[in-house]
């Protein structure tokens, strides 16, 4: 039937490379810059060195800071865009907020660049305003990391809060003001209730796509501020130690696997697509 | 108005700043004359960037390369999606649950992972070489779900009954898809090739996993700049993948609203 051309294109490409190769190559072992496919747990002891362990700890703290803060800027937006503007703009707005998700991946990772250096943009905005004193050193450090992160993954948390967002009516929030609630109760006693499953899916997908990234640390980072993403890179691009990163390649997918299982009900389609 | 709602609106425009700074800087840069790289501020105004981007012989190619993949892949995704929105949305299928999430999954497993499981895949049990083609595989996968999406919401919204009508009137399967199914999906077809172009065309993870020595696309050329020394020519040309990709976004997100 139909569907089984597309079922097909994705079990030979996705499901086969990613168990049924990856799996097995993580148990094989490196003999000099030959792999010998005989059982070994090698690989995961390795991953018990401090120094990889720490690495999945900063993994896990840029992914919960992106999170967070991508929560903190758009959950205001999508509350502004839906209850502020006026209806016949809304969609205009929406717009605006995805465009730059589209706006190239390392073009943007490189404006942060141009934007953070020394004597960059920013402080050459500051300078003509004669605030040398607030000179930024950023660059390179965990703070730019988060900066490219929030900056990258952000719109599509606003996606999922806004998709929520779109069933709280006015009139509930206008009650409870009647009836005498603050902007604080509002917020925890009616807002986050209702769009608690936008909150969740777009939670889970930003932390998601952080926590499998490479490329933002490498870009933004300082040699000391590396992803487990950035580990797995070099054992294919550079040491060539293909079942060590096939290892910690395992490991990153059973953690997102695990995630993408435990929330799988908030994670509906209708989040994607406004 | 009072102060908190001037407050609320100062954040939001703060908001939209940090979301389009970064981009409105590199396409400042683009047309200016500036003594060193990024002196401050951008000024004066000249296409030298871009002629000189059209020139390099290298950047060319990776244009090329960019775009003929970019094309391919989409052209694949949009078909296979097709499919699978076709028979989501007609049929009762079976086991739907286990592949509604087996497609989606692209989407939200890193790009890392697929990138790294489809080099092994292919160099050490097909025993290939990767190049062009399993590039072109890399982006369709990761443009099926949401051209996948795209579809499926366009082919649930059509009037059913128009289909029904077509059958009742003696078309056949192939008739009715290709004279009421397919001009009324249309926008929607559009729609997901355009977004899965821009995939293609800006994705640089699988491609950098999958891509032979002296191979180049786009974003390998944008990432080589970044990692070995910038040059003018790279804001001219981060600045064309920018328009790109906003023009693919914004006519994208057109075709879906004005059909809905």
């Amino acid at each position: 039937m139909f569907i089984s051309i597309p079922v097909a294109f994705l079990v030979v490409f996705m499901i086969i490379p990613s168990f049924f190769t990856l799996i097995p190559y993580s148990f094989y072992r490196l003999e000099g810059l030959v792999v010998v496919p005989e059982f070994t747990l090698e690989n995961y002891m390795r991953f018990f060195k401090p120094i990889y362990f720490s690495t999945l700890v900063r993994t896990l703290g840029y992914s919960v800071a992106a999170t967070i803060l991508s929560f903190i800027i758009m959950y205001p937006l999508a509350y502004y865009i839906w209850f502020k503007v006026p209806k016949e703009k809304r969609d205009l707005y929406v717009l605006l907020v995805i465009v730059p998700y589209w706006a190239g991946f390392l073009a943007r990772m490189y404006g942060w660049i141009v934007l953070l250096r020394g004597e960059g943009f920013i402080d050459g905005v500051l300078s003509f305003l004669g605030l040398e004193w607030l000179f930024i050193e950023i660059l390179y450090t965990p703070i730019a990391v988060i900066i490219g992160f929030v900056h990258v993954y952000s719109p599509l948390m606003f996606l999922a809060i806004y998709s929520s967002m779109r069933n709280v009516e006015k009139s509930y929030i206008d009650a409870a003001s009647d009836l005498g609630a603050g902007p604080l109760k509002i917020f925890t006693n009616i807002l986050l209730p209702l769009t608690k499953p936008g909150v969740i899916a777009g939670s889970i997908i930003v932390f998601v796509l952080v926590f499998g990234s490479f490329v933002t640390p490498a870009l933004l980072g300082g040699p000391g501020d590396i992803m487990l993403g950035n580990i797995i890179e070099r054992q294919f691009k550079q040491t060539i130690d293909w079942p060590f990163g096939s290892a910690l390649a395992v490991l990153m997918i059973m953690i997102v696997l695990s995630i993408l299982i435990v929330f799988r009900r908030y994670l509906t389609t209708r989040v994607f697509v406004i | 108005m009072s102060l908190k709602d001037y407050i609320f609106r100062l954040a939001v425009a703060l908001i939209f700043i940090f979301l389009y700074l970064p981009s409105v800087v590199i396409i400042l840069y683009s047309f200016s004359i500036t003594k060193g790289l990024f002196g401050f501020p951008p000024l004066g105004f000249t296409l030298k960037w871009y002629e000189d981007m059209f020139r390099d012989q290298t950047v060319v190619t990776a244009l090329v390369n960019s775009i003929v993949i970019a094309v391919v892949s989409s052209a694949l995704s949009v078909g296979l999606g097709f499919m699978l929105a076709f028979a989501l949305t007609r049929y009762r299928v079976r086991f739907k649950p286990i592949i509604e999430s087996l497609v989606y999954l692209p989407m939200l497993i890193p790009p890392l992972i697929i990138g790294i499981s489809m080099l092994l895949f292919i160099s050490r049990v097909l025993t290939l070489k990767t190049g062009f083609w399993s590039i072109v595989v890399g982006h369709t996968l990761l443009a099926l779900p949401l051209s996948t999406l795209i579809l499926n919401a366009g082919m649930s919204r059509i009037d059913k009954t128009l289909e029904w009508a077509a059958m009742d009137l003696g078309a056949d399967n192939i008739k009715t898809l290709r004279y009421v199914t397919l001009p009324l999906v249309y926008p929607s077809i559009l729609s997901a090739f355009l977004i899965s172009f821009i995939i293609s065309f800006d994705e640089f993870i699988v491609t950098y996993f999958l891509a032979p020595p002296g191979f180049q696309t786009l974003p390998l050329w944008i990432w080589s700049q970044l990692r070995f020394g910038i040059t003018n020519v790279l804001n001219a040309i981060a600045s064309v993948v920018i328009y790109i990709g906003i023009t693919a976004a914004v006519v994208s997100q057109m075709l879906r609203s004005r059909y809905r």
